[in-house]
């Protein structure tokens, strides 16, 4: 993504694959001379999707029946003179179509090449782009709506209006700084006090929704843990099979773990087994019970798991787990039906198919309890960059409430303050280094 | 391009002037063309070097080898280091000076120079050769082969002065303006705008109850500009005074307010924000009751007061009508009144970062005419035009001072990328990297290029190198040892930490800091004090810094640039930036342009 043309770019925008249809996105400078050609002098209304023949550009034979949606520029997604062909799925067609838009000219488009150009043109600021991104990416119906959230705009301007009211301060401060005593009156510490609080208030609560933003884009991860034998294998199993949108089902990064993705009331759960860990022979000095830790440190979920009695178990292992983070897992019960002290348990049989709606529900419930506080409907700091800076952008501004509160002169308290609203336009991309931007678009998929 | 050509400077106020020394002191022989000998280095407006970020420009003027900060130290009568309340980033030194000994020590320093002719006279035409200078024609009929010339006329290019609905032309009262130079700038396709400035009445000391007044003193510690000043600094300290506007004078004004040039209509140039006049104020803060004048002293021993804060274009009548019902000035007579004068300047987008205009090859413009306001802001540019055109002579490198190193790298920064359209003047605000560049750091940063060019004698240098060192070793011995104060252990610089804090409360318990000078104590505190939010303030400009040096080709094409808005298209073809960072600070052109750009240029 080093630089900027204009020339004509292809690619398609849908997966490879077996499917109804495949649309194959171009943009470009000017697309007429290449559209009227394609579908040998077509009318195209700019935003009608027009049904028509599309042609060969050696042979003249016709290459599919597509319907063709033309956008002018610069009222179009890249601000550039957008086509969208929609032709039959599947690889074949697709692939001879954009073989014939090469020979006519257009360039594959290099990953995230058609939002750069909506971006270069001034179509969407840093945040929008980052949330196509991430939409892209999104795992499940709650990320699409913080992303959707993002793109238009939301998280920008509130980000902007803090930025506003830190500025406003900044302009004051540096004014009086340029007045000698004898002609103006000074802003008293407690005022400036009092708007640095107003906004670090703001700042605060746009953090909390950052880690909503972290399970939303990261998702969640829940830990199947417990001595060997105890049906977790099984459970894995179960759960998944319950969940009918299982995202993807691979080998974890080790030979002993498994994952796989499903979708729970809208989170993206990684579910991760850690079957076979417990196993081995000598499991305390086997490399398998660090990976285990590891990711019992990890989980924002640990069902712990036994036939008999989950609680008494945990308890005797002595593993150092946050106890807010266990939902124990009492399995079997067809075989050892039991009724325990606690009512922190699920009881579950796989033989009998009982109990998984129940886990699922207080799963989901565990979740909510420590995600989702976000009544205000704040838009959602879904990418790592936003967060980090955030967070900076948080330090920086106690550190300003410090200077000031400590008595340490002016010039020295605006200088952070210029430092604070400096990282907020960062965030907003007002401000942009080079390297943001690259970063930004470097994490696209090709065909946006 | 025959080396031993002079160069041509025009004009002798305060850009003039410190462009003819330093090119004098870099050995090339120089051509000062004034309309009167007499007016060399004249004050014409307020009796006072310095102020808040003013100040900050002399203290870098006077350690690149500038003769602003000396002149002052000699003819001043009253120091007093402004904004103290502030930070030491922003402590402002100004003094009072006596306009004849200021003047005259500038004359003296121009006539002890045998490389400087001063000849009365003015530059009606000059010619180019091949895009480059090549010769001025005087008035008197004569012409003049020139290696480079620098143009700073002040206010005098086409001066009206209005008082009143009175106006005639003029350079300032009393003299005449140039006209002759505009048409040629015309000629060449140069953009030519119109400002306004004013200066208030003179009034005479007999008629001011001083008894009625406020008294306003100087520091009991008067700091002199110049680091090359002698160190027993013993200035007279005179007492100024303070009076009050009150309702009455406020009514006077306000009924007669559409007699003032401003507001009548008849001045079209757009006067300056920060140095309003009276009736300006008036109508911008209409809820105050009052504003402070200061009664200030033309020289030592005079008999004619300066209003400072009374700038007026009224009619004469008015003015001091309105000033006499001010207790104090109950029967004050005036000298001259206050007077509104426009004038033409030159869009300084139309410069190189050297003050060499873009289009014509060794012609420079500094002062005031490049849209600035102040003595200061004038002199800095002088410097910088002389200095610049002496390198250029000698096919040297040119000499830019950077946002980072220098007010005085700001100052030009923001003429030639932003757009001037009232009188700029200098303020701390303008700088980004204001708290590496404080007052007291100037010859740090700058004084090795002064030596360099061969402003600064290898004696002078060698007190800045002293000075410096002693700096140095107060600060190694701060961070280096440990010591019981306020019953606790602690490393010395740690403990300067804390805002309450001093070296002074260090002296008893760390006798042997009394052994430096008080000047090597002060920046060596101020130094620990702020290092830490340098060092912040470093990181953050780094960061912008990856698009400073960012080269854009001389001639390259904007309008090949098909995504940028109209708006920035149009502001980038007209500066026509160096540098990327440069583009970026021009009003209207946003990041998104400036990641374009960027990119555009990789490719």
């Amino acid at each position: 993504m080093s630089s900027y043309r204009n020339d004509t770019i292809t690619a398609l925008a849908t997966p490879p694959g077996e499917g109804a249809i495949a649309v194959i996105r171009l943009s470009g400078k000017s697309l007429k001379t290449l559209l009227s050609d394609l579908t040998n002098g077509k009318k195209l209304v700019p935003r009608y999707a027009t049904y028509t023949p599309v042609y060969s550009h050696s042979s003249g034979d016709i290459l599919d029946n597509c319907l063709i949606t033309y956008f002018m520029a610069p009222n179009s997604y890249t601000g550039e003179d957008v086509a969208e062909i929609s032709c039959h799925g599947g690889d074949v067609v697709s692939k001879l179509i954009l073989n014939d838009l090469y020979s006519r000219g257009a360039r594959q488009a290099t990953p995230g090449e058609f939002t750069f150009r909506a971006f270069m043109n001034g179509k969407m600021d840093l945040v929008q782009a980052e949330a196509v991104s991430a939409l892209i990416s999104s795992k499940t119906e709650l990320g699409v709506s913080a992303n959707l959230t993002n793109l238009s705009g939301l998280l920008s301007d509130n980000i902007s209006s803090l930025k506003q009211q830190a500025l406003d301060l900044l302009s004051l401060v540096e004014h009086e700084m340029d007045f000698s005593e004898e002609e103006i009156t000074i802003t008293s510490k407690g005022r400036i006090l009092e708007t640095l609080n107003i906004v670090s208030d703001n700042l605060k609560s746009s953090l909390k929704t950052a880690v909503l933003g972290k399970v939303i884009s990261g998702g969640v991860r829940v830990v199947l843990f417990g001595l060997p034998n105890t049906g977790k294998s099984n459970l894995f199993n179960n759960i998944l099979g319950h969940e009918r949108a299982i995202v993807s089902s691979v080998p974890g990064t080790t030979r002993d773990t498994i994952e796989a993705w499903f979708n729970l009331d809208g989170f993206p759960v990684c579910l991760i087994d850690t079957a076979g860990v417990w196993e081995t022979e000598d499991y305390l000095e086997s490399l398998g019970i660090k990976k285990t830790i590891s990711e019992i440190d990890l989980a924002d979920i640990v069902l712990f798991v036994d036939d008999k009695d989950p609680v008494d178990v945990f308890d005797r292992l002595h593993i150092k787990i946050n106890p807010e983070k266990v939902i124990f897992v009492k399995t079997k019960e067809d075989l050892h039906p039991t009724k325990l002290p606690s009512n922190k348990i699920s009881y579950t049989s796989s033989k009998k198919d009982i109990g998984f709606n129940k886990l699922l529900t207080s799963i989901s419930t565990a979740l909510s309890d420590s995600f989702v506080n976000n009544s205000e409907n704040n838009p959602i700091l879904t990418t790592s960059r936003q967060r980090i800076s955030i967070e900076k952008a948080d330090d920086l501004l106690s550190g300003v409430i410090d200077l000031v509160s400590n008595n340490f002169s002016i010039d020295i308290v605006a200088s952070s303050l210029r430092s604070f609203v400096l990282i907020l336009e960062e965030i907003i991309g007002e401000v942009s280094s080079k390297d943001i931007i690259e970063n930004i678009f470097k994490s696209f998929c090709v065909g946006k | 391009m025959s080396n031993s050509l002079p160069i041509v400077v025009v004009g002798g106020g305060h850009a003039g002037v410190e462009a003819s020394l330093s090119i004098a002191r870099m050995g090339k022989k120089v051509l000062l063309v004034t309309q009167n000998i007499e007016s060399i280095a004249r004050a014409s407006c307020n009796p006072a070097i310095g102020g808040l970020a003013k100040g900050h420009l002399v203290k870098e003027i006077d350690a690149l080898g500038g003769e602003m900060g000396v002149a002052a130290d000699v003819s001043g009568i009253q120091f007093k280091m402004l904004n103290k309340s502030k930070g030491r980033a922003v402590w402002s030194p100004r003094a009072q000076i006596d306009k004849i000994l200021y003047s005259n020590s500038i004359k003296k320093s121009i006539r002890q120079q045998k490389y400087i002719s001063v000849v009365e006279d003015e530059i009606v035409d000059f010619s180019v050769d091949n895009y480059r200078i090549s010769s001025v024609l005087l008035k008197s009929g004569e012409k003049v082969h020139c290696s480079a010339l620098i143009i700073t006329t002040g206010t005098f290019l086409n001066g009206i002065v209005h008082i009143g609905n009175n106006s005639f032309p003029a350079g300032r009262f009393g003299e005449r303006p140039s006209t002759g130079l505009s048409s040629t700038f015309d000629s060449f396709g140069f953009k030519i705008g119109r400002l306004k400035t004013g200066t208030p009445p003179r009034l005479l000391m007999d008629s001011v109850n001083l008894d009625l007044c406020k008294p306003a003193l100087g520091d009991d510690t008067p700091v002199p500009f110049s680091f090359r000043t002698d160190k027993h600094f013993n200035p007279p300290q005179v007492m100024c005074h303070l009076v009050d506007t009150n309702q009455n004078v406020h009514s006077v004004i306000n009924n007669s307010i559409h007699k003032s040039a401003l507001f009548s209509g008849q001045i079209k140039g757009i006067g300056p924000r920060y140095c309003p006049s009276i009736e300006d104020k008036l109508v911008r803060f209409a809820d105050r009751n009052s504003h402070q004048l200061f009664l200030e002293p033309e020289w030592l021993g005079s008999n004619q007061i300066y209003v400072n804060g009374f700038s007026t274009s009224l009619p004469e009548d008015v003015q001091l009508e309105a000033l006499r019902e001010i207790p104090a000035l109950q029967s004050v007579e005036l000298i001259r009144p206050g007077y509104a004068i426009e004038y033409d300047y030159f869009f300084p987008s139309q410069l190189r970062a050297t003050l060499e205009t873009k289009n014509i090859r060794g012609l420079f413009f500094a002062g005031q005419i490049n849209g600035t306001s102040g003595y200061e802001e004038a002199a800095a540019q002088g410097l910088i035009a002389g200095i610049n055109a002496v390198l250029l002579v000698q096919e040297r490198e040119p000499f830019v001072l950077k946002r980072s190193e220098a007010y005085i790298g700001v100052l030009i920064d923001d003429l030639i990328t932003k757009t001037i359209d009232e009188p700029y003047r200098m303020f701390t605000s303008r700088a980004e990297y204001r708290l590496s560049l404080r007052p007291d750091t100037a010859t740090r940063r700058l004084s090795l290029f002064g030596h360099r060019f061969g402003l600064l004698s290898d004696k002078q240098m060698s007190s800045v190198g002293s000075f410096l060192n002693e700096v140095e070793k107060i600060k190694s011995f701060l961070s280096t040892t440990k010591l019981v104060v306020d019953e606790e252990k602690i490393r010395l610089d740690n403990y300067l930490l804390n805002p309450n804090n001093s070296i002074q409360s260090l002296l008893s318990v760390a006798p042997v800091l009394n052994e430096f000078s008080a000047n090597s104590i002060f920046t060596a505190e101020t130094d620990i004090k702020y290092k830490g939010y340098v060092d912040q303030e470093r990181r953050r400009s780094e960061q912008l810094q990856n698009i400073e040096g960012v080269l854009i080709p001389e001639g390259f094409d904007f309008s090949l640039v098909k995504n940028l808005s109209n708006e920035s298209r149009e502001k980038l073809i007209k500066v026509c930036p160096e540098t990327l960072g440069q583009a970026s600070r021009i009003a209207g052109v946003t990041p998104s342009d400036i990641a374009m750009l960027s990119i555009m240029l990789k490719a």
